[in-house]
């Protein structure tokens, strides 16, 4: 690398040419809203008037809604089925596909990764739940077993909206990209030490997942916890409230009820508990580093 | 190969157990697939065929009508089936997504490659430091939070509020982007995760191909797209590929910014108004109105629905095919980054 006092003028011109518009896009639409977000949460939103502040009563407000609750707890309720069921899947059917042969894992991994958009993959499950139309309750028929409510069942609801990623398991990218870079000689030494199949799984190639496995559950949990286009488009956050998510109560709270800034301080109060959890997320994980 | 080894492979037991681990992948294999073949399947079946025999693994009598739909407005409703999608043939909804990811991947990859290519091999350590920060900042922050604020934003660009400073008695000036396609295509302009994967390419490269370049009297940019781009183009598939889906799948972008222009309706937003007049919609063969029976014969339900789901997946197939070996490259290039 060149250090800075040896870099000509005209280069040092050159490179801010070449940020700025990058730097406006991100100023404007990564940073400013976040900034913004902090002052609409403390103001009321007229159609005809400017906004004024009204302090704390957009947080108070939140907080007396008893759907905010309702709509945490649901939250939380995805989050854990969706990690729980499905998080440790990929990670399974990773290291078990490394197993086949080079011909076949390239196969199977071309047939996996044929994409479907992600809005018509929902719509396809939808279709799928169908009470009447939809092809698993066919099932249920063809086995004379009791046909199910699915999206429209209050019990069955939120299950519904998860059970998808379960069956339709698969291997995750990442993963493969990281188990194919362990070295084939770590397994042979372990091999020659008298290692078996699990002890191999838990002294060589878990430990060097490890890293990618955290990082994945952080963004998992990120992704999980501001879950929307799923419960919207699947149930729109039925049957009652049984699957009303804090993000889609907070879409219905700016552009049902028009409430601008109830709806941004819900967003806030999101924001933190799923910061708490991240930071929480990494102490453990730092501690879980050295131990081993 | 890594965890049963060569040398066991003849004992039964072992034969066995490999056996059982290739059964479960493939299961895993064909249960992705059967989505995809359902999805085309109920595509091609007429739309009395989903009502009365929804479970039939291929349509009994294919029909394109569905499809058909591509081309053809129906503006009949019938038996509380309230239809808008259909009010424009649904290629309008294929070449406003087609507009906007288009347009959003020829806006955004350049872009995020000269700020990551500044960011790395141009900008003094500190001021790099300083702004690869300012790039990937925004990672770490739930998106969710910015869901109003935008749209406040967008209201009134550059204003996020009503009341617009006026400098000596004139208003300044205020566009709003609600309704319009760069309401959706702004805001993608920058993506700080193509970001960190351009700036981590282009940190590989040494330094020397650069200086080359520059004392061979190549300006700045011509050293950038003559010398580092035709070595980047791994990583340009890559960065190109997420580009293209990400905006081909955004819903909740367009959804807030054109609801209220249907004309200018991406795929996804078409989609989900389609299954949501679906949902409640179930014609008895009793009493039929002549409006619905057109319907029925024009291939509205969920045949059209399917129909929609498989237009809306070829361009991703396409893209898979057309970057997949670059994609497999570029995704062990970067590593574990």
């Amino acid at each position: 690398m060149q250090t800075g006092a040896l870099r000509p003028r005209h280069i040092r011109i050159a490179a801010w040419w070449f940020t700025l518009p990058a730097l406006l896009f991100q100023f404007f639409f990564g940073w400013f809203p976040i900034l913004i977000a902090f002052l609409v949460a403390f103001q009321r939103y007229y159609f005809a008037k400017p906004a004024d502040f009204v302090g704390m009563e957009n947080f108070r407000a939140v907080v007396q809604d008893p759907l905010t609750l309702e709509a945490f707890k649901n939250t939380f309720l995805y989050a854990i089925l969706s990690l729980g069921l499905t998080f440790f899947v990929p990670i399974f059917v990773s290291i078990l596909l490394m197993e086949m042969k080079q011909r076949t894992i390239r196969w199977m991994m071309i047939l996996w990764f044929i994409p479907v958009a992600s809005m018509a993959g929902i719509v396809i499950w939808k279709y799928m739940y169908h009470p009447t139309l939809g092809l698993l309750n066919g099932l249920l028929m063809a086995l004379h077993l009791p046909t199910q409510k699915w999206l429209d069942d209050p019990n069955l609801a939120m299950l519904s909206l998860v059970l998808p990623g379960l069956i339709m398991f698969g291997p995750g990218l990442m993963y493969i990209a990281a188990l194919q870079s362990i070295p084939a000689e770590l397994y042979e030494a372990a091999e020659l030490e008298g290692a078996r199949f699990f002890q191999k799984i838990r002294f060589v190639t878990m430990p060097r997942l490890r890293p990618i496995i955290a990082m994945m559950l952080i963004f998992s949990v990120i992704g999980v916890m501001q879950v929307f286009e799923l419960p919207f488009v699947m149930t729109g956050g039925g049957p009652g409230y049984a699957t009303t998510t804090v993000v889609m109560q907070i879409y219905n709270q700016a552009f049902s009820a028009f409430n601008l800034g109830k709806a941004t301080a819900l967003a806030i109060v999101l924001f933190f508990v799923i910061m708490t959890i991240v930071i929480i997320q990494r102490r453990v994980y730092r501690e879980d580093l050295d131990v081993s | 190969m890594p965890l049963i080894p060569e040398v066991g492979k003849r004992r039964a037991k072992v034969r066995l157990a490999l056996l059982c681990i290739a059964a479960f992948l493939w299961i895993g294999v064909a249960l992705h697939l059967f989505a995809v073949v359902w999805m085309i399947s109920a595509s091609l079946k007429p739309t009395h065929e989903i009502f009365e025999d929804p479970f039939h693994l291929w349509p009994r009598h294919p029909s394109i009508a569905s499809y058909k739909l591509l081309f053809t407005s129906v503006t009949a409703g019938g038996l509380n089936l309230n239809i808008d999608v259909f009010r424009y043939p649904l290629i309008t909804y294929v070449r406003n997504s087609i507009y906007i990811s288009s347009l959003t991947v020829l806006l955004q990859i350049p872009v995020t490659a000269m700020a990551a290519y500044a960011v790395s091999k141009m900008h003094a350590p500190r001021a790099a430091r300083l702004l690869f920060l300012f790039f990937i900042g925004t990672l770490m922050v739930p998106g969710q939070i910015a869901i109003v604020p935008r749209f406040l934003l967008l209201s009134h660009f550059p204003w996020p509020t009503q009341n617009i400073p006026s400098i000596a008695g004139a208003q300044m000036p205020s566009f709003s982007l609600i309704g319009s396609y760069w309401g959706v295509i702004l805001p993608a302009a920058f993506n700080a995760f193509n970001f960190l994967l351009f700036k981590g390419f282009f940190d590989t490269l040494p330094t020397e191909l650069m200086d080359a370049a520059r004392i061979d009297g190549a300006s700045e940019l011509t050293t950038m797209r003559a010398v580092m781009l035709p070595l980047a183009r791994p990583i340009l598939a890559v960065t190109v590929y997420f580009a293209f889906t990400a905006a081909w799948n955004e819903f909740l972008g367009p959804w807030i910014v054109l609801m209220s222009e249907q004309g200018k309706w991406p795929l996804s937003v078409a989609l989900y108004k389609l299954q949501y007049s679906l949902t409640s919609w179930q014609p008895s063969q009793g009493s039929m109105d002549p409006a619905t029976q057109q319907l029925l014969a024009s291939g509205v339900g969920y045949n059209a629905l399917m129909a929609l789901a498989v237009v809306e997946s070829i361009p991703m197939f396409l893209a898979f095919l057309i970057f997949r070996e670059q994609l497999m490259k570029g995704i062990q290039l970067q590593g574990l980054k």
